[in-house]
């Protein structure tokens, strides 16, 4: 992975703000813990406080990699800096028949705030969870929708910076049967990839062969995406969101087309 | 047009190019705006010039007077600074010299065809700062962008950043942004 590639979102992680909420899509954990340990790095770098709200397996890897980093995370937690809850365990402290009660929740995470702030020790908080993804996997759509709202919400009415993280395949023709739409919703950042440079190499070969010989149409599909809206995303995501509205008969051909690069693409890089 | 446009164009040749940018800076002589047209390949310094003179015989005046400038990207960018530098101040600086100067406005065009792929995202992150800084200025600008040359992302990006935009299709300029 080169420096220019992942300096987009590494950059933005490192510097979200209070308000701010970031999202990442991943299939890979390495990936995934990556993104998290560099949020949090960067967090307590900024001599900021942590929440972690992780499953467990989610958390061992997540510590051992501030470890390696030369973060003693026991201290840490001791100091009050990182603040660790478990999302298997504290999920169903705010669920009512499936759907996050707000009240609750929102007690709940202005208890957990409050306590990160130290009594004004710390001015800036940072909150990386996987309840929402936990609730995603689990097949309760609804609900996940509904928990990121009420994270949304708190991310303003709290001035936190908070991240998320959802397991999805950017280039799953199902994750754009509104699953995706309901995170971008949500967000003021999309993180889709890893590797921003490949996704993009992905995505032009794909609608490039998709659109062979129809290249007036190519045209024309992308002049229509002026007013297409959605958070702050890379353009070849941007393009692959506008793709399912505008062109949804190539949607499933542009997707296959990317993955099948992606993975060759990958393949090429290892060796 | 209004002041503060900010446009672009898809050609595939040259003479898409020629076709639409010389009327273009003929009008802006017309009007007395300051004209200032920067150029890259496929479109050269000297051809862009010879075929200008071809077309408006006013054109060795205007080029003596100051009143068209055209000059080759590199140029520009030497005088004017990198993509990441004050690129969008080096145009405002003209516009105040051009208002000085008794002229009506400034009308300017550039080829997008000398930026590098490394350097897309900063040259795009330049043509959203432009577009918004231009609103209310006495300025016209129109990009040039080769759709042979360029990818369905950039081109996705570029109608994005521009007020609208246009491609030559079966030898007539046509708006891309009412199609679907």
């Amino acid at each position: 992975m080169n420096e220019q590639s992942t300096s987009a979102w590494q950059s933005l992680l490192a510097n979200l703000g209070p308000t701010e909420h970031a999202v990442q899509i991943y299939q890979d954990d390495n990936f995934f813990c990556h993104a998290v340990s560099h949020f949090t790095i960067h967090g307590l770098l900024k001599n900021e406080s942590i929440i972690i709200l992780a499953t467990k397996p989610h958390w061992q890897n997540i510590a051992g990699r501030l470890q390696e980093k030369g973060f003693d995370v026991e201290e840490l937690r001791r100091v009050g800096q990182l603040t660790l809850l478990d999302a298997d365990e504290t999920l169903p402290t705010f669920l009512l028949r499936d759907m996050p009660d707000g009240k609750t929740f929102k007690g709940i995470a202005r208890h957990t705030i409050e306590k990160a702030r130290a009594n004004g020790r710390y001015a800036n908080v940072r909150w990386w969870g996987e309840m929402v993804n936990v609730l995603y996997v689990n097949g309760n759509g609804r609900g996940s929708t509904r928990l990121e709202e009420l994270f949304d919400e708190v991310a303003h009415e709290e001035s936190i910076a908070i991240f998320c993280s959802f397991l999805m395949d950017k280039f799953d023709r199902k994750v754009y049967d509104g699953a995706l739409q309901n995170v971008c919703k949500t967000h003021a950042h999309l993180i889709p990839s890893e590797n921003y440079s490949r996704h993009k190499e992905c995505v032009n070969r794909a609608v490039l062969e998709a659109f062979r010989g129809l290249e007036g149409q190519l045209l024309s599909w992308l002049g229509g995406s002026k007013h297409w809206s959605g958070p702050e995303m890379p353009a070849s995501q941007a393009l692959l969101l506008w793709l399912i509205e505008a062109k949804p008969q190539l949607a499933d051909k542009v997707l296959s087309l990317a993955s099948h690069y992606e993975n060759a693409l990958k393949q090429t890089e290892t060796v | 047009m209004p002041w503060g446009t900010h446009f672009c164009q898809i050609y595939s040749s040259k003479d898409d190019l020629a076709q639409s940018l010389i009327p273009y800076f003929i009008a802006g002589l017309t009007n007395n705006e300051q004209c200032i047209w920067v150029t890259s390949a496929p479109y050269n310094v000297e051809d862009a010039a010879a075929d200008f003179s071809e077309s408006f015989p006013g054109f060795g005046a205007a080029v003596k007077e100051g009143r068209l400038k055209i000059l080759d990207y590199s140029e520009w960018y030497t005088n004017a600074g990198s993509l990441n530098g004050k690129l969008t101040d080096h145009w405002l600086d003209e516009e105040r010299r051009s208002l000085s100067e008794g002229f009506e406005g400034l009308r300017i065009s550039g080829n997008t065809s000398f930026v590098s792929a490394p350097a897309w995202d900063a040259f795009m992150r330049f043509e959203r700062e432009i577009h918004e800084t231009l609103k209310g200025r006495r300025i016209l600008a129109l990009c040039s962008c080769n759709v042979t040359r360029i990818e369905p992302t950039n081109i996705f990006e570029m109608v994005r950043a521009h007020a609208f935009t246009i491609h030559r299709y079966n030898g007539f300029w046509e708006m891309l942004d009412t199609a679907g």
